[in-house]
């Protein structure tokens, strides 16, 4: 139990920073998160077959591909929205991923794989203290949240570039005035977070399998930062692990249809306790 | 003057195609017989049923490239059902309105309540193309309601019979289950399975349900690791089966597990999981076997497009051999009523029928699934590098649906 909690709770927490992040620097919920998060899997699957690359390369590769992907839904997509209301921004990252998923089923067909058999990726299972047994890539998955999170948070904290979003995420019009590039700095959360997301889907389907069905599981990691706290980075960590605790547990010694429906029932009960998250800062809410 | 000209002459051809179109598909029409096909082309369960359509697509396409029934072709009118019960009686609707003779339907058991509903309110005959449920099942089938299979209830005793020929260690078998939370899969193995399996002498540890939308069956992996599971069953949608079978093998587990290979998608992920300890019965023959029917689908995939690992054609092939045995039985003229009469009393036992299936499809008036089925068990052979049998032609006995 101990190990299943570790590697669900770390790929939440590759998803909800996607979430946090662009919503704490542009206000918008991305609910296309989950979308790009699943079509990285197939994308990074036809391109490692497609040119026969060692499997590995698939996870820069996928860094690489979300990054750009990030640039051009901002580029394309959200920049044009600065003016208009975050409910249309919203609105606009809905249609995304409906149109994401859409193209995914069209273009892939909707078929259940298994990319880590197929590359031959060895996924051998390694005691790491007794009681907690973890495959190679669940490892893999643990190790890179950690990463991610150290390397966020040190960004944000200490980069010019952190600075600059912390800034404009605070008053983005006092931002502007003292010089910052509003739309680089909303460019780069979009970056970062389709980076992870896309990273973090190659790496999940490596584990698991490949299906559509994976825009479900990251649609659990906004659950995630909504409890957390959408704007709150600490936050992601305990919330992705209680979440994926109490998702667990429910569905060994409870019901499984609950399971399901376990991270959202944790969510209202959150919120009607803190609307702006257990770590989230009040005055940030906003009503969409 | 002459933009005017050009302007009407367009729109004179385009009106001309238009007309023609119309006068091809109501000759075409005329001349064939009308056949719905209707389905989870899309949604959550379309990596199984889709590629069980498709199947019935390229066969059909094959047919009518050959010269059809006896000079007559058939024309597939197709609807995408989406798993939504209210678009499948609205598809039906359209179907029937389309005047088809029959409509061929590829979907799970959750919408079989309301097809059924939908088909008998219609009178509308159907060749269901999934395992068999009722109406179709004995003792008392609908008339018009056909499966060219064998019903989940016998599926699911053959599953418990042939894990205990599996099981080879000592002692009492430490048997689990992996299911998923829809009615047909869920019910299977918690109330047949299971009961049937204590029954036997089995020491059921677990039922694991998986929810429909999950793709992760390692905390149940790790479950039954833990409580020294040696052998499970799983008989559900293709992808939890291989699920399941995936994340025990990640964790170096060395029991049976048991599912079945036939469902499209199960099969060519067995391949891809190369693990020699996952066993599938089936009710076809692979294609590696090269017989005429196997090289006819192969050709046939290729040729009509067929967009899914070619393995995942045999159960759609099978129906549409059957399809076609059926409507040649009707003749020609072919009504439903007509149909209808010779589908209650077909018997489908050619030669290519043996090769892919084992066994004839014989339909009666009061067995309009198989009296019997021949299955075989598949495995991943490490030293041929390939799937091979772990056991050749099994016969089954229908049973009644109770």
């Amino acid at each position: 139990m101990i190990a299943a909690i570790l590697s669900l709770s770390a790929i939440y927490v590759m998803l909800a920073v996607g979430f946090v992040i662009v919503y704490r620097t542009s206000h918008v919920l991305n609910f296309a998160h989950g979308d790009v998060f699943m079509v990285s899997g197939y994308l990074g699957f036809a391109l490692i077959t497609t040119i026969s690359l060692p499997p590995y390369w698939a996870l820069p590769v996928s860094l690489a591909g979300g990054a750009i992907s990030g640039l051009l839904i901002y580029a394309v997509l959200m920049a044009p929205m600065a003016g208009h209301s975050i409910f249309a921004a919203v609105l606009v990252t809905i249609a995304l991923g409906m149109a994401i998923r859409g193209l995914a089923l069209v273009g892939f067909k909707g078929q259940v794989t298994y990319p880590g058999r197929i590359l031959s990726i060895e996924d051998a299972p390694y005691t790491i203290v007794p009681g907690v047994t973890l495959t190679t890539i669940e490892i893999l998955i643990v190790l890179s949240a950690i990463v991610v999170m150290v390397a966020l948070t040190l960004f944000f904290r200490y980069s010019p570039w952190g600075i600059r979003m912390r800034a404009a995420s605070q008053d983005p019009r006092l931002a502007a005035y003292r010089g910052i590039n509003i739309h680089a700095v909303f460019a780069g959360a979009w970056v970062i977070a389709s980076a992870v997301a896309m990273y973090a889907g190659t790496l999940y389907s490596f584990s698991k399998q490949l299906s559509p069905s994976l825009s479900d599981v990251a649609l659990r990691g906004l659950a995630v930062a909504l409890v957390g706290g959408m704007d709150s980075m600490k936050g992601v960590v305990p919330a992705a692990i209680a979440v994926a605790a109490i998702e667990l547990l429910v569905q060994r010694y409870g019901s499984p249809q609950m399971a399901e429906a376990i991270p959202f029932l944790i969510v209202l009960l959150v919120l009607l306790i803190r609307p702006w998250g257990l770590f989230g800062t009040k005055e940030m809410i906003d009503r969409i | 003057m002459s933009s005017m000209l050009g302007k009407f002459t367009l729109s004179a051809g385009a009106a001309a195609l238009a007309w023609s179109a119309i006068v091809g598909s109501t000759a075409l029409a005329a001349d064939s017989y009308v056949v719905g096909l209707s389905g989870d082309f899309s949604g959550p369960a379309a990596g199984t049923y889709k590629p069980l359509a498709e199947g019935v697509r390229i066969y059909v396409e094959h047919l009518n490239a050959a010269g059809g029934i006896k000079g007559k072709k058939i024309q597939l009118i197709s609807r995408d059902s989406r798993s939504d019960p209210n678009q499948v009686t609205a598809d039906l609707n359209y179907l029937d309105s389309q005047k088809i003779l029959i409509n061929v339907f590829a979907s799970p058991s959750g919408t079989l309540g309301a097809y059924a509903q939908a088909s008998a309110k219609l009178d509308m005959p159907t060749l269901y193309t999934n395992a068999c449920y009722p109406p179709s099942a004995p003792p008392k089938p609908a008339r018009n309601f056909f499966c060219p299979g064998i019903n989940t209830l016998t599926d699911s005793y053959t599953s418990v019979d042939l894990i205990f020929r599996l099981y080879k260690g000592a002692g009492p078998m430490k048997l689990a289950f992996v299911t998923t939370d829809i009615p047909g899969a869920r019910g299977a193995a918690e109330k047949i399975m299971k009961p049937y399996a204590e029954q036997k002498g089995a020491q059921v540890i677990d039922v694991a349900v998986m929810p429909v939308a999950s793709s992760d069956a390692t905390p149940i992996a790790r479950s039954f690791v833990e409580r020294g599971v040696d052998a499970v069953i799983s008989y559900t949608i293709s992808s939890h089966m291989l699920a399941g079978a995936d994340a025990l093998a990640k964790l170096n587990w060395k029991g049976v597990y048991l599912m079945t290979s036939s469902l499209p998608g199960a099969a060519a992920q067995m391949e891809q999981l190369k693990t020699p300890n996952i066993y599938g019965w089936d009710q076809f023959s692979l294609l590696s076997e090269n017989k005429p029917v196997h090289r006819k689908i192969v050709d046939a995939a290729q040729k009509h497009g067929f967009d899914f690992p070619v393995i995942d054609a045999r159960w759609g092939w099978r129906n549409g051999m059957v399809l076609a045995a059926a409507l040649e039985a009707c003749g020609w003229p072919c009504d439903r009523e007509k149909l209808v009469t010779a589908m209650n009393k077909l018997k489908v036992d050619g030669t290519d029928m043996i090769d892919l299936q084992g066994s004839p499809v014989i339909w009666t008036e009061t067995v309009h699934t198989s009296p019997e089925k021949a299955i075989r068990v598949y495995h991943w052979d490490d030293q041929k590098k390939a799937m091979s049998m772990a056991m050749d032609w099994y016969t089954v006995q229908e049973r009644e649906w109770r």
